[in-house]
């Protein structure tokens, strides 16, 4: 917790409601050019995904942590330090499987769905779908394969917004030089 | 402190930055040299995380002969950055944190000009940055 309290303190600031219009600017207009909304899901993930890979490098600079022992600490990692470090907000797991390697990211208060409303035709719309390429992309960096997807989503008429975060495979590091 | 010469890999060993300040002899080939360096830290990594008591050992963080030292950082994303200098160089983990977090962070993977795994030499504030740091930290005469 405190790590994610120091680590913010040290991030630069952007105005909020300038960073939420651009992204709702963006996804409504990805909206009129694709026109389809599984489409769009899957660009503002890709998009999260190219996010996630640089701001990683970010994440390790400012905030300190030192490698995780296990995905356990990772996820922990990623509700207490991240969420706070780039939304401003702490999050938490919760709904971890037996094997340890599926939870749940539970971000009470997104503040990315501030002032956000989705309308009727583009029922299906995964708003927050920019986090789980960005959760993605942060863990490939990191050689953790995971799969991310929405469980939840106030925007959705549920009560909190909740990721879930499956561990696919571990990378070994491999060697990618000449043969000579 | 001498600074020799500095190298910086991705995940995948392409060497992305490559710069001396002090190297009175010159290889042949720049590329070859990249490749050798790259090789080296491999095949020795490997070979101290084979004959290390303690299991899941990292590596290496430095090695000194009695002309040079090599000293070796790698961040959990998987970028090597490898300083020679000389071989009365104390601990440089400092250096290194200064030039991942600060200068690489900053100028490389904040920008979006930055193409994963291609070279860094145009990126200006780049290369100007850590020569200027370099020069600070270090002398490159000596």
């Amino acid at each position: 917790q405190r790590t994610g309290e120091t680590a913010y303190a040290k991030m630069e600031k952007v105005n909020a409601e300038l960073f939420l219009f651009t992204y709702g600017a963006l996804v409504s207009q990805l909206l009129q050019d694709l026109n389809d909304v599984t489409e769009v899901n899957t660009q503002i993930e890709k998009m999260g995904f190219n996010i996630g890979t640089r701001l990683i490098e970010e994440f390790l600079a400012k905030s300190g942590v030192s490698g995780c022992k296990s995905f356990e600490e990772t996820g922990e990692t990623i509700a207490r330090v991240a969420c706070k470090m780039f939304l401003g907000v702490t999050g938490y797991t919760r709904n971890w499987s037996a094997d340890k390697q599926t939870f749940s990211l539970v971000i009470d208060e997104n503040p990315l769905c501030e002032f956000v409303e989705i309308p009727e035709h583009a029922h299906g719309l995964l708003y927050s779908n920019i986090i789980c390429g960005v959760i993605r992309g942060a863990l490939e960096a990191l050689q953790l394969i995971v799969q991310v997807r929405v469980l939840k989503d106030v925007l959705r008429d549920d009560e909190t917004n909740e990721f879930e975060v499956k561990l696919i495979q571990v990378n070994e590091e491999q060697f990618f030089g000449d043969d000579d | 402190m001498l600074i020799h010469s500095l190298y910086i890999y991705d995940r995948l060993g392409n060497c992305l930055y490559q710069k001396d300040w002090f190297r009175p002899r010159k290889t042949n080939s720049d590329v070859e040299d990249q490749k050798l360096m790259y090789g080296m830290y491999y095949s020795l990594r490997a070979f101290c995380k084979t004959i290390s008591p303690i299991p899941g050992c990292a590596g290496f963080s430095s090695y000194s002969t009695k002309k040079y030292k090599l000293s070796y950082f790698e961040t959990l994303s998987g970028y090597k950055f490898i300083l020679t200098t000389d071989p009365g160089a104390g601990d440089l983990k400092e250096v290194f944190q200064y030039l991942y977090g600060t200068i690489f962070v900053e100028n490389v993977t904040m920008s979006p000009r930055f193409v994963p795994g291609g070279s860094l030499d145009g990126n200006a504030p780049f290369v100007e940055g850590v020569d200027k740091f370099i020069r600070s930290a270090f002398s490159v005469r000596p």
